[in-house]
Formats: structure tokens, sequence, C-alpha cells
């Protein structure tokens, strides 16, 4: 069964089109990366699922359940991190879990993750700092123990010791419960350490869905050539049909998209001294579907 | 809902001693006023009669008790300006911030992640401003008990009754129409001030209709014509229209707000 299920989702806003016709599924226990730069449309999904906004179109089901007609009951079993800083300043954050506590009733696990966040639960949340403030707010998110995260930058503002913490108690969750997880994120590196698959968004369009795997195999490589002599004249090497980023006084770099074997191929009957290549990072990879 | 209806009322607690203690001492001056004014009465009968007669019908004064009883008293000097002003502005206060405060804050999204519909949200922030008004009418109004013993002064407690059954009847309407808009709007300034200027309105209206024969039925347009806090005061009375005018507007505005926190987007 899939844990959330988007179809067509479409919300406009008068002439703008936030989100226009957006689909995907997520499968139980799966880590779901969204990624875009600011306006793709990140941001109006999650509050579509969240039914915080009613969508124009399209349906979304999470655990079976509509997310617009059962949402209430749905939030059961949802634990939802705002981007935003959206906690009340004049309270602690003992008293927002005391609330959420009365709310939801149930076992939790504040202790364990005010521990592990290493959090003081007794400051008032004006006084606390932007690292804290989100640390609180993930353990809103964590303490009822949800069968989906749906998080919006769940590291923004942590520091990278803290970012790790965050990222190994996603990982818990998803090994020891099963729990499924859609993270929105700007951070390349977070997503491709922490993530099984990634959407990537454009202008409210999905322009990707892929496993990281897929992406780190997804053909965009860096050739470092270094010849042995003079560097042959650019005519010649239009043959390889490959993009030069760069020269250098004894060799290029050179860009590949798609199959590598035939660039190979073409590059050993060149003259060449020593040859590096690289996967393209995952921000790379970003970019090209912006460029 | 019982856990939102109280954290509300305890969010709001400072507020409430705050202006529960400026009612106190509004009351408290009435009363040590009042035995000075009625030894004096004749004196401030006689230079009354200079003011015009649209005057006393502007403001619902009855010179024939206005400084010889306590309740004729405090129903021109409080209840005819001080207590509707101190009410509309802790009602503004509140009301104005239950849902578009929250959006306004972004902290409406703390709630709305829980498993707990709009419905239980809006009818939790309702109550606990319903109580909390239910609060400051009986503090406004019946702190005047313990003055009257403190002065030796005269009251029939029995109006207390009535004019507490009205303040609350008014406070329900301006209520519900300030969270019908504070569910329309996602500015707690734009609520608040719509609000305001709705009663300026009325309040306008409502002299004006006094002034002048013409415009006589403008009145009925304004929540200040029903607050007929002389008769609840002076004759024990409520009129049965302004009863009818305070719930049906307050069911009205309550069940338009309800819907439209319902049905709209929320985004912070």
């Amino acid at each position: 069964m899939c844990a959330i299920h988007v179809k067509n989702l479409k919300k406009y806003f008068g002439e703008t089109r936030a989100v226009d016709g957006i689909s995907f599924e997520i499968k139980e226990g799966e880590i779901f990366g969204y990624l875009g730069p600011n306006g793709a449309g990140k941001t109006t999904t999650i509050r579509c699922m969240m039914d915080f906004l009613r969508p124009d179109e399209g349906m979304i089901e999470i655990l079976g359940l509509d997310a617009q007609a059962q949402s209430a009951k749905l939030k059961q079993e949802i634990g939802f991190l705002s981007e935003e800083d959206n906690l009340y300043q004049d309270w602690t954050g003992q008293e927002h879990i005391n609330l959420i506590k009365r709310i939801r009733g149930g076992k939790t696990r504040e202790s364990e993750l005010i521990t592990k966040l290493d959090f003081d639960p007794n400051k008032k949340v004006k006084t606390l700092s932007s690292g804290n403030k989100q640390k609180l707010g993930l353990i809103l998110a964590l303490m009822h123990q949800p069968k989906v995260l749906i998080l919006d930058e769940p590291t923004k503002g942590l520091d990278p010791l803290l970012q790790h913490t965050v990222h190994e108690i996603l990982q818990t969750e998803v090994k020891e419960r099963n729990t499924s997880i859609f993270m929105s994120s700007h951070n390349l590196s977070e997503v491709e350490k922490t993530c099984d698959r990634v959407c990537v968004l454009k202008a409210g369009k999905v322009v990707a869905i892929e496993s990281i795997s897929d992406i780190k195999k997804k053909k965009l490589y860096t050739i470092y050539i270094y010849f042995d002599g003079e560097v042959p004249e650019r005519k010649k090497l239009a043959a390889l049909d490959v993009e030069i980023i760069k020269e250098l006084s004894n060799g290029l770099v050179l860009s590949v998209r798609g199959e590598i074997k035939p660039v190979l191929a073409k590059l050993s009957k060149l003259n060449l001294k020593d040859l590096e290549i690289t996967h393209a990072s995952l921000e790379e990879v970003f970019m090209e579907f912006y460029i | 809902m019982l856990a939102l209806v109280t954290r509300v009322i305890k969010d709001n607690r400072t507020f409430f001693i705050a202006n529960a203690f400026i009612w106190v001492l509004f009351i408290w001056m009435y009363v040590a006023f009042f035995p000075s004014v009625s030894e004096n009465a004749a004196q401030l009968q006689e230079a009354f009669k200079s003011y015009p007669e649209s005057f006393f019908k502007a403001f619902s004064i009855n010179m024939d008790v206005m400084f010889t009883n306590l309740e004729g008293f405090l129903s021109i000097e409080y209840y005819s300006i001080v207590w509707p002003i101190l009410m509309v502005i802790f009602v503004l206060t509140y009301g104005s911030f239950t849902i578009a405060g929250e959006i306004d804050r972004g902290t409406i999204e703390v709630l709305l992640a829980q498993p707990i519909s709009r419905t239980k949200i809006y009818w939790a922030k309702y109550l606990a401003g319903v109580i909390l008004i239910l609060a400051f009418v009986f503090l406004s109004n019946f702190s005047v008990v313990p003055f009257t013993m403190l002065y030796h002064v005269k009251f029939q407690w029995q109006a207390l009754l009535t004019i507490s059954a009205l303040g609350f009847l008014f406070s329900l309407s301006v209520f519900s129409v300030t969270t019908m808009l504070s569910s329309l709007f996602s500015s707690r300034a734009k609520a608040a001030s719509l609000a305001g200027g709705v009663l300026i309105v009325m309040y306008v209206l409502n002299i004006i209709s006094k002034f002048k024969v013409s415009v006589d039925n403008l009145k009925y347009l304004s929540f200040f014509h029903y607050f007929d806090h002389s008769a609840a005061l002076i004759d024990n009375h409520i009129s049965a229209l302004a009863v009818a005018v305070f719930l049906g507007v307050s069911l009205t505005c309550t069940l338009a707000g309800l819907i439209a926190f319902i049905k709209r987007d929320i985004a912070t």
C-alpha cells in the first residue's frame, strides 16, 4: 500500500499556478525528498496535504484516507513540521507539548526526543534560538509516533551536528516504525544522504521523480583529461560530442551527459596521459533541471 | 476541545485581570461619588435644565432619577458610554484574535496539524470567548455590590441581573460579528478595524436618529439602540425586540463565521 498518493493536484491563486497538475506516490517506509527552488510549489503542496489549503483539482490520499474529507481523523497518524516558526511565542516548549498531549491523548515519547535533541522545554519560545525552535517543532511532530511525517525543511537553522542527529532520528523512525516521510528541502546533501527517492519541482510542475541511486547514476559526469604533450585543437575534439567546461594548461575538463562508454572509446584514441571521472553531485544534477 | 478552551482562557488571564482592575476602579469611583451627587441633586437638576431636550434623548437620560438613585446615576455615567466602550474594546481585542490573529501569527498551523476538526477549533475559541464575556459581565456589574455596602448606598439587586443579561446579549452580538470578520480575514488588524468601524457607524446612527425625527428609523440598525440600559436598570425591563435582535445577530454571524472558517484556505 502506498502511504501518500497525490494525483493531478492543482492549486491556483488567481493567475498564479502555484501547483499545476502534480502527481506522485510514496511507499510505506520510504523517505521522499521534495526539491525545488523558492516558489516552485513545495509549501503549497504540503499545505494541501495538511488540508490548510483546499485544492482546485486533484486528489490527495494519505494512508488510504482522503486528506480533505477525513483530515481530522488522518492527522492522528501524521506528524507535521512547518517551514515557518509558527509556535506560540509566549508559551514554553512544555506548554506546547502539554496541549498536544491533551488533544491527541495516547502514548507519547517526548522525553526521549528532548534528551536526544538536548532541548530545554522550560524556556519560553520567544527566548529560543531558531535552532531550538526547530528542535521543538521536531519534538511536536514526532512525539506521538506518527505513521506519516510531513516535514517542511526539517533541518533549517540547525548546526551540522544536529542535522546529523535529525537524519539519524528520521532513519530510526523508518527502520523501527516503518514511518513514511515526506520532506521538502533546499539542502541537497541532506536529501542525498537521507532520501530514497526525490521529486523535483519547477514552476508548479513535476520535472522528475527518481530514486537517489538513479539520480547518482544520472549519467552526468565530469571528466578531467590530461594529454601527453599539447592539447589537441578544438576541431579534433568536436568529434567527442561533449561540452568542454574548462581548458587546463595540459588538459581539459569535460561534462558528459548520458552514456559514458562511447565517450571513453573516443577518448582512448587521443594521446592521453591521465584521466579522472567524477559523478556529478546532486546539486549539479539539480541545476541541470533549471538551466 | 476542552483542552483548547482552557488553554485559551489561560492565555487571556493577564488581559482579563488588567481589564477587570480598570472596571472595578470605575465602579468604585462612581459609587464613591454618588452620595455627594445625591446630596446636591436639586442644584444639579437645575443646572441640567438648560441642556436641549435632544441631548437627554440621545443619551437616554432620565432627569427624575439621574441624581436621586444609584441605578439612574450608573445608567448615565457608567452604562451609557464607559461600560459599552470597555466591553467593546475587550470583545474586539479577543474576538479579532480568535481566528485572524492565529493566522496572522502562524500559530493556527499548530492547531490545524492536530486531529481536531476546524469546527471544533472554532467552537473552542468561541466558547472560550463566551466564558470570558460572562466573567467580564458578571464582574463589571456585580462588583458594585461591595462598594454600595462600603458607602451605604441603596441599590435594587434585581436590576443587576437585568442589566447583566442585557449586557451579555449586547457583548455576545459584538463578539459574534467580530468572530465572523476574524474568520473571513487573515489579518487581525483588518478584522478588528472593520468590526470597530461597524460599531462606530452603529453608535453614530443611534445618536443621529435621536436628534432628527426624519431619520428616526436608523436607530433600528444600531446595537446601541437595543442596549437600553436605562430601562434595564430603572424599570428592570428588557424589550423582546432587543432579545430577538441580539440573539438573531449572534446566531447568524456565528454560523456565518463557522462556515467561512471551514471553507477557507489558510496560508500563514
